[in-house]
């Protein structure tokens, strides 16, 4: 095993056990309570005869292991502290400590990490050369594939550890003044499968191991305040990191040749006959402020939120920045009703990129160098409003509808503010007698306009080739109006939960939908979704859980394919 | 009322409604709202405990009875002054969160769990779906959290649509008790933990961080949702894809147009590497093209680095 951070869990736990433990030893006369339960077991992995895949996360260490469980918990007046761990194998390690002091400090930090078995792609059917008759017989064409596994004996597999930590402190002397401040950081190294092609002389696949080395980490600081009670405002800053420490695997790309005929095709390639890197992830990180009010004015409260954020792929100097507030307002006009309105705006901008690509076979006047501009430049906006009415206890029925609209300034070309459109509406309605039995039954709608107008990113560029025609232009002939994005869906979700005591649950349910999008001009494209079920949880004490379920998915798409078509 | 019944058009129709209707009628009434009477005062926990002994002295574990939660008055401080229902007897004259619970109404609960986790959970879809906080809590339990069942079996006993799809073969690690729903879901407010910003794929990217860019090259789904390709909750095809490949891209993109080529049936050599030796299939063109399209196409989710063809100007996301 490579380095975890466990050594840094035990360091952090210290300080902050202390932190907690410290009002301890100096209020003797407060009555103390403790716990402790210690479980030593063991247990055999053996995964002789079992597809590695279908173990995904329950491969561990392999062989006889023992395992601990270990849980203790103290209570004295107003100061908790707990601690509870389990030791599986060596790749599977969960340690939570938690505790509160008075009511001025509390807080959490816990590691967990587990190991997740790979598959692996055999690339078995990656092995076929070019017929040029009809019975099959003549192998004069080109075009060819072939592959290469260079790490055959390669077992894929990462381990990933996640350490978190929250704290809390509410400021002494400032009653209503609250320091929050959270931390977390994933950390995965193992193996991993990469595979690359090296495109000419013969349509080549190469498959790899390479190193997993990833570290994400995330902080977040901020406070909340009750100026006054009807008022409560917080600010959360925000900062996430990411990069991978493993070394950019590389492959040797063949110069580009025609396989039979030997003619130099360097002049159809960006690069060729050189090793180049391949699978990069670049450095990136993320920055964001929060800022969020409630306020609450007679039977009406006031929520709302302003975020500004910036991303940045540090590696290549590209940025998004983004900013959006939300607004809410919700009211109870009377006992029995309720009103709630909302609005959101957000403003999302993604750097364009300028890209220089080399021009195709010498002197040729086709250029393609290109601006990338992003479909995630973007103005989105969503406006939404729900009205419960509940006549009495048992009955309660619901009303809502929204719209959303998202405009996105350079798609499918620049300054073409390409735009989706979505109203959604929905009916809803509960039923509760007593509290041994809840039904729910829902109705719901959503009618999109243009849904992801990625149909239409054919842009002007590229090469005519034989023909007056340009590629783009025979690209959005042949498959412009493929799509499997819905314009219509209607939905019905029917829920029944049946609790004859606090130890049993019986539930029933049925959830369907049904997606078309008619605005195409040949086929309509139909997805169709069923997904019944019946589950049955007993509970005979708060750690015991026996549960069966019993669940049907149907699902069916019917739609476009654009049948392929050779050069011409 | 005749004008009423001639609104149908046959007597299928109407024998449906009239029905229906009866239905509706004969569910069993619930009893009146409770809740203490205005006129009623506090009476203490012991008052509380001559009655409900088997309660009080399990509380006596319980977080809220640990913090001295109301002084001597713990119970009444979430259940309500409780002199008229001591004195009579009457169920309906104190506040009982199981019963008495209102989308429309005050949560008890509310009153002191405050603050940026809490500060929209009467906004919340837990709040409206559920009975407030006594679906998933049990109040007086010693066990932490006051969970009424363990994780994710609280969760799958509403859910079981997404605890069916926790058993297909591609799932997050739900049922390993390796994560837990909470790890992507708040189920106090609609925000998740752990998110930096509020973009709509930020719930995702705040694990899987690679994916976070911005590429140079990007694959326009990916700025879009995570979910026009994956769901999180678990599927039959690998990775979580809502479909397998090549089907998946298929319904976006044209098939290649190397799926239409004859192959040969026999071994070849390919003639400026006849060390790999291979053998190829009348279908073997078909097989390579229309098996799964992320063995070329391998960097999925957007790359800084060029493909190599010029005339696909470098955007086909295979480095």
């Amino acid at each position: 095993m490579k380095k975890t951070p466990i050594g840094l869990f035990i360091c952090l736990g210290m300080i902050f056990g202390l932190l907690i433990s410290a009002p301890f030893a100096f209020s003797q006369d407060e009555p103390s309570f403790s716990s402790l339960s210690l479980w030593i077991g063991g247990h055999y992995t053996g995964i002789e005869d079992y597809h590695k895949k279908v173990g995904e996360f329950d491969r561990g260490e392999e062989g006889a292991l023992p395992e601990i469980f270990l849980d203790y918990s103290n209570y004295k007046g107003k100061k908790t502290l707990r601690f509870s761990g389990h030791f599986y194998d060596p790749k599977r390690i969960s340690v939570d400590l938690s505790g509160r002091s008075k009511e001025v400090l509390s807080g959490k930090i816990s590691y967990h990490s587990f190991y997740r078995q790979r598959g692996k792609d055999l690339l078995n059917n990656l092995m076929a050369r070019e017929a040029t008759d009809k019975l099959n017989t003549l192998p004069g064409g080109g075009k060819m594939v072939t592959s290469e596994d260079l790490t055959p004996d390669a077992d894929f597999g990462y381990t990933r550890h996640q350490l978190t930590s929250d704290f809390k402190i509410k400021v002494p002397g400032k009653a209503n003044l609250k320091i929050i401040a959270s931390h977390r950081s994933i950390l995965e190294d193992g193996e991993d499968q990469k595979i690359v092609s090296m495109h000419c002389s013969s349509c080549h696949m190469v498959s790899k191991s390479v190193e997993v080395d990833r570290q994400t980490h995330a902080a977040s600081v901020g406070f909340e305040v009750n100026p006054v009670e009807a008022l409560l405002l917080s600010y959360t800053g925000s900062f996430r990191t990411f990069k991978s420490e493993a070394p950019v695997p590389t492959a040797f790309y063949d110069t580009a040749e025609h396989p039979i005929k030997g003619v130099n095709l360097s002049d159809r390639v960006i690069f060729g006959g050189e090793e180049v890197d391949f699978g990069e992830i670049p450095q990136t990180q993320k920055i964001a402020h929060t800022v969020k009010l409630q306020t609450q004015m007679g039977k009406s409260k006031i929520y709302g939120s302003f975020t500004n954020s910036q991303a940045k792929n540090i590696s290549q100097g590209l940025e998004i920045n983004s900013n959006g507030g939300n607004l809410k307002y919700v009211v109870n006009p009377t006992l029995k009703t309720k009103f709630t309105a909302t609005a959101s705006l957000k403003r999302i901008e993604n750097d364009d990129v300028e890209i220089d690509v080399p021009a195709w076979r010498g002197g040729d006047p086709e250029q393609f160098d290109f601006i990338r501009y992003s479909s995630l430049t973007r103005t989105q906006g969503e406006g939404s409003a729900e009205f419960i009415y509940q006549p009495e206890r048992r009955y309660r029925v619901s009303v809502s509808a929204g719209y959303e609209q998202t405009t996105r300034d350079d798609y499918p070309e620049p300054e073409a503010e390409g735009k989706t459109t979505k109203l959604k509406m929905s009916l809803g309605g509960k039923y509760r007698p007593h509290s041994k039995f809840t039904g729910r039954l829902k109705y719901f709608l959503e009618k999109t306009e243009d849904p992801a107008p990625y149909n239409l990113i054919f842009e002007e560029s590229g090469k005519t080739y034989s023909s007056p025609f340009y590629y783009y232009q025979r690209e959005e002939l042949r498959y412009s109006q493929v799509t499997n994005q819905a314009t219509m869906l209607h939905g019905v979700d029917l829920k029944l939960n049946f609790k004859p005591d606090q130890k049993a649950t019986l539930s029933a349910g049925i959830r369907a939908s049904l997606e078309t999008n008619s605005d195409i001009d040949t086929l309509d494209f139909e997805r169709t979704r069923l997904q019944p079920n019946l589950s049955l949880t007993l509970s005979p004490n708060p750690r015991w859980n026996l549960f069966g379920n019993l669940s049907y998915v149907y699902d069916k798409s019917n739609g476009l394919a654009a049948v392929a078509m050779m050069n011409g | 009322m005749l004008k009423f019944l001639k609104r149908f058009k046959n007597k299928k129709e109407m024998g449906f409604t009239l029905g229906f209707i009866c239905f509706l009628l004969l569910l069993p009434r619930a009893p009146s709202w409770g809740g203490s009477p205005p006129d009623a005062v506090m009476v203490g926990d012991e008052t509380c405990s001559a009655c409900h002994n088997e309660i009080s002295e399990k509380f006596k574990g319980n977080i809220h009875a640990r913090l001295s939660v109301g002084g001597e008055n713990t119970c009444e401080a979430c259940h309500g002054p409780g002199s008229k229902h001591a004195e009579e007897g009457t169920p309906d004259l104190i506040y009982s969160s199981l019963k008495d619970f209102t989308a429309t109404g005050k949560n008890v609960c509310t009153d002191c769990h405050r603050g940026t986790e809490f500060d929209s959970w009467s906004e919340a879809t837990h709040f409206e779906t559920a009975e407030g906080c006594s679906d998933c809590h049990r109040i007086h339990s010693e066990e932490e959290n006051l969970l009424a069942q363990q994780k994710p079996q609280l969760c799958f006993g509403c859910h079981s649509d997404k605890m069916a799809q926790a058993m297909m073969p591609s799932h997050h690690p739900v049922k390993e008790d390796l994560i837990s729903c909470t790890d992507c879901h708040s189920v106090h407010s609609k925000e998740a933990k752990y998110t930096v910003g509020d973009d709509s794929r930020e719930l995702c990217l705040s694990c899987h961080t690679a994916y976070q860019g911005p590429f140079i090259y990007e694959h326009d789904p990916v700025n879009e949702d995570c979910g026009i390709c994956h769901d999180p909750h678990g599927t039959v095809a690998d990775k979580m894809l809502v479909q397998n490949e090549p089907f998946l891209c298929l319904s976006c993109h044209s098939m290649h147009f190397h799926t239409t080529l004859l192959s040969i049936e026999g071994d070849f050599e390919p003639p400026m590497h006849p060390e790999r030796e291979s053998k190829s299939t009348t279908d073997g063109m078909k097989k390579a093209f229309l098996t799964k399209c992320t063995q070329c196409h391998s960097e999925i989710h957007g790359s800084d680095l060029p493909s190599q063809s010029t005339s696909g100007a470098g955007k086909a996301l295979t480095r």
